[in-house]
């Protein structure tokens, strides 16, 4: 900065600057943001990824995630180049209404807002179901305790996964009412032990994959002399030639865990040097998970074969010769035959199933108050409390949505785990094309930004952003027309639909209610919100 | 300067003294700090503020105590102050500050808490008590020794300190080296960002147009101050993060509140 001109005395020297009032140093780090990706990565999802792997014969794991990874880093450049322009919570919310249209904004960050909520609430009944339950099984399994298989199941049964799904809101929801800034220290410590625990589970599964630890002696210990041998009898031949195709399709899996660490920007305002955090923490969120479960894959099959693999997951629950379900953090337990270890290695997955609730009310949260903020809801969503400054209304709101899905996903049918991932693509493709249209729809801001970069006359936003666009639509189209994925289950397909409308009729109200006030949308939607 | 701008610099130092009063007497900590502390600790060197050219307040920062921040609140706002709408998502964040502005006279208020969390930190949530009602000359110097990106008023305030107080014992009404001494020795960043700036005040100081005397004393100080800091021992936090340097950033990136 240049030195300001003194009347007298003290002349400014060089290194001498200016500055109009205090600044101020905010507390959320490009780790955090980070951490936060992978929150929302959730790579204990890898316990189902894998379990899918059985419908798409020939298909490569771990080409299909590097695909999906670096899909991943396209939609991750959309997101993070456009909160350099607009470094404000509430993230994509933002962005589509200001470049695509105020009511795009809406109606697709209500759809994002009500899917993330749909996984605040199934994520609780996933840590019981993939986290606890393949843990205590495990445990049972090496202890010879019918108590702990048994524990285990009722883990993976209905109450259990209403148990699960109770503690992850209720712990989270008071976690954030004590404000964002207690989350993200609880988050940072619980992302230490994530590594730890996953290191140990890359140790645990290298040693199974040379021998050292014998995972087919083992199984046969617990599940009876030649059980291995028999489950990959049972299933028939899984084996396949390789298929692109296959792969290309299976993508999918992995993409629904690794895209959604672009979420960050739901607190875009709030983080340390927020222009380059967002790009370098969702960057190294997607890489760092994509890379690990890369190696997860690789080392699963390795360490308990291909085939048997496959094979678990394809016979009949009834020709499974456990009491329990064919997990790979099962297997991994049994390879690695000590009770600690068992502990240690699960500890990965159930923090990161633990904390993908939180992750997503985060966004509802945020969302809740930019639109508030934005006038397009309830004042009352914005009101804070007194004491924490958190956001209690939103976060009520938020709970009792999160909640009701819980409850369909124990108790009903009605639900798969992909259920969620039609609704969220649809903002996804949303702020791709955001992205693609920014330098011709704000020529002004775009130009005067730091994120003006052209390859000769075509601005390099709009190029990352119709690739995203075209991962995005491919995927959208596979969940619509593959049942595999159970994205295509008719409660979700009825709910994607009447959250938009909704959306649409909520816009409409709060837009008439508003111009009755005297309110120059027009002018609003052509700022950048008030922090 | 219009006449608005120059009533308000007037009355702020009073305002200021009038609020720490005012709070004092609902059992309320509030300490001034700033270049309204300044002013105030200097009474015999501050008229130095405006011949040196330095821009009238138009604001007052405050320490208190974090566990009060619903009674500041709650006494700001019956004081007829507004909290400012951009500060208003802060404490949720972790950070704990509160701002606010009166909307007749304009004076703007800001309210540190528990510590001072700038380009360095200053815990002072034990300190508010050993002067009224500004913060201790040993925590003022501090204050601005943490600014990273100095600028010309700071230099003011420091030369009119520095050229008011002499730096020893606390006891003695003297800039507490001791306090001085125990933060910087015990963070290196800090201690590197506070030579420099003694450099930059030393070098601003040695420039023609200055009263003499004055320079002469705040050279003194200076080198009082950093033979002082150069001879004492240092923890082994600050040997450690000085093996790395100014290779890493050594302070915080100080941003604007919106």
């Amino acid at each position: 900065m240049a030195a300001p001109t003194v009347n007298t005395g003290v002349p400014s020297a060089p290194g001498v600057f200016t500055r109009a009032s205090s600044g101020l140093v905010r507390q959320v780090r490009t780790d955090d943001v980070m951490f936060y990706g992978w929150q929302q990565i959730a790579l204990g999802y890898i316990i189902f990824i894998v379990a899918a792997w059985q419908f798409y014969p020939g298909a490569s794991m771990e080409l299909a995630t590097l695909i999906a990874t670096v899909a991943g880093l396209f939609i991750a450049g959309c997101y993070a180049l456009l909160s350099m322009v607009y470094p404000r919570s509430g993230g994509d919310y933002v962005f589509m209404s200001r470049i695509l249209h105020p009511v795009a904004g809406i109606a697709l960050s209500m759809s994002l807002v009500f899917w993330q909520l749909f996984y605040t609430g199934v994520n609780g009944a996933f840590l019981a179901k993939f986290g606890i339950a393949p843990m205590l099984s495990s445990l049972g399994v090496q202890e010879h305790s019918a108590g702990l298989i048994n524990a285990g199941n009722f883990f993976a049964g209905k109450w259990g996964l209403f148990i699960g799904g109770l503690l992850v809101i209720g712990v989270f929801s008071f976690v954030q009412y004590r404000g964002a800034g207690v989350y993200f220290k609880v988050q940072r410590w619980a992302s230490y032990v994530t590594v730890v625990s996953l290191l140990v589970t890359f140790v645990t599964l290298a040693l199974a994959a040379t021998g050292v630890l014998d995972f087919h002696h083992n199984f046969d210990a617990a599940a009876g002399a030649g059980a291995y041998d028999n489950v990959i009898k049972a299933a028939g031949d899984t084996s396949h030639p390789f298929s692109l195709t296959q792969t290309a399709f299976y993508a999918a899996w992995p993409a629904f865990s690794l895209w959604f660490a672009v979420l960050s920007v739901s607190f875009g305002g709030e983080v340390k040097d927020g222009q380059r955090s967002q790009l370098r923490g969702m960057t190294l969120a997607i890489v760092t998970m994509g890379v690990a479960m890369m190696l997860l894959m690789f080392l699963y099959r390795m360490a308990f074969g291909s085939a048997f693999m496959l094979a678990s997951t394809e016979v009949p629950p009834d020709q499974f010769p456990l009491n329990a379900a064919p997990y790979v953090n099962l297997y991994t337990g049994i390879a690695g035959g000590n009770p600690i270890l068992t502990v240690v290695n699960s500890l990965w997955v159930l923090s990161l199933l633990f904390f993908v609730g939180a992750s997503s009310l985060i966004v509802s949260t945020r969302s809740m108050l930019a639109w508030s903020l934005d006038g397009m809801a309830p004042r009352w969503f914005s009101s804070v409390s007194a004491k924490f400054h958190s956001p209690t209304w939103a976060l009520a709101v938020s709970a009792a949505i999160a909640l009701i899905w819980n409850c369909l996903y124990s108790f009903t049918d009605s639900i798969l785990v992909l259920g969620g991932f039609l609704g969220q693509c649809i903002p996804f493709m949303g702020v791709c094309l955001a992205a693609v249209i920014f330098p011709f729809r704000r020529k002004r801001d775009f130009e005067s930004s730091s994120i003006a970069y052209r390859w000769g006359k075509v601005p390099v936003i709009s190029v990352i952003g119709v690739i995203a666009f075209v991962c995005v639509a491919f995927v959208f189209y596979r969940l619509l027309v593959d049942a595999n994925y159970g994205a295509n289950n008719h409660l979700s397909e009825v709910m994607t639909i009447a959250v938009t409308v909704f959306a649409l009729i909520w816009y409409a109200a709060f837009r008439i209610y508003r111009a009755r006030q005297g309110a120059d949308i027009k002018g609003q939607f052509s700022e950048i919100p008030v922090e | 300067m219009d006449a608005a701008t120059i009533t308000r610099a007037e009355r702020i130092p009073g305002e200021a003294t009038r609020l720490v009063g005012s709070a004092a007497q609902q059992s309320l900590v509030l300490r001034i700090t700033g270049s309204v502390a300044v002013h105030l600790h200097c009474p015999q060197h501050n008229v130095f503020m405006r011949v040196l050219g330095r821009r009238p307040f138009y604001d007052i920062d405050f320490w208190g105590r974090d566990r009060d921040h619903q009674k500041i609140d709650a006494f700001f706002q019956a004081q007829g102050y507004l909290a400012d709408p951009a500060a208003r998502g802060l404490r949720e964040w972790g950070i704990k500050r509160q701002i606010f502005a009166h909307p007749e006279t304009g004076i703007k208020i800001d309210v540190f808490m528990d510590a001072l969390v700038m380009a360095h930190s200053i815990k002072f949530a034990d300190r508010l008590e050993l002067a009224d009602p500004c913060i201790s000359l040993a925590d003022l110097v501090l204050s601005k020794l943490q600014i990273h990106e100095m600028t010309a008023n700071d230099l003011i305030d420091l030369t009119v300190l520095l050229g008011e107080h002499r730096i020893g014992a606390e006891a003695a009404g003297q800039i507490d080296l001791n306090r001085i001494r125990d933060v910087l020795c015990d963070d290196w960043g800090f201690w590197y960002s506070a030579d420099l700036n003694l450099s930059l005040l030393h070098e601003s100081v040695q420039r023609p147009g200055l009263d003499p005397e004055l320079a002469a004393r705040v050279r003194m100080q200076i080198e009082t101050l950093r033979a002082h800091l150069a001879a004492a021992p240092k923890s082994r936090r600050w040997k450690m993060r000085a093996k790395v340097g100014t290779r890493k950033r050594w302070y915080e990136k100080v941003e604007e509140v919106s």
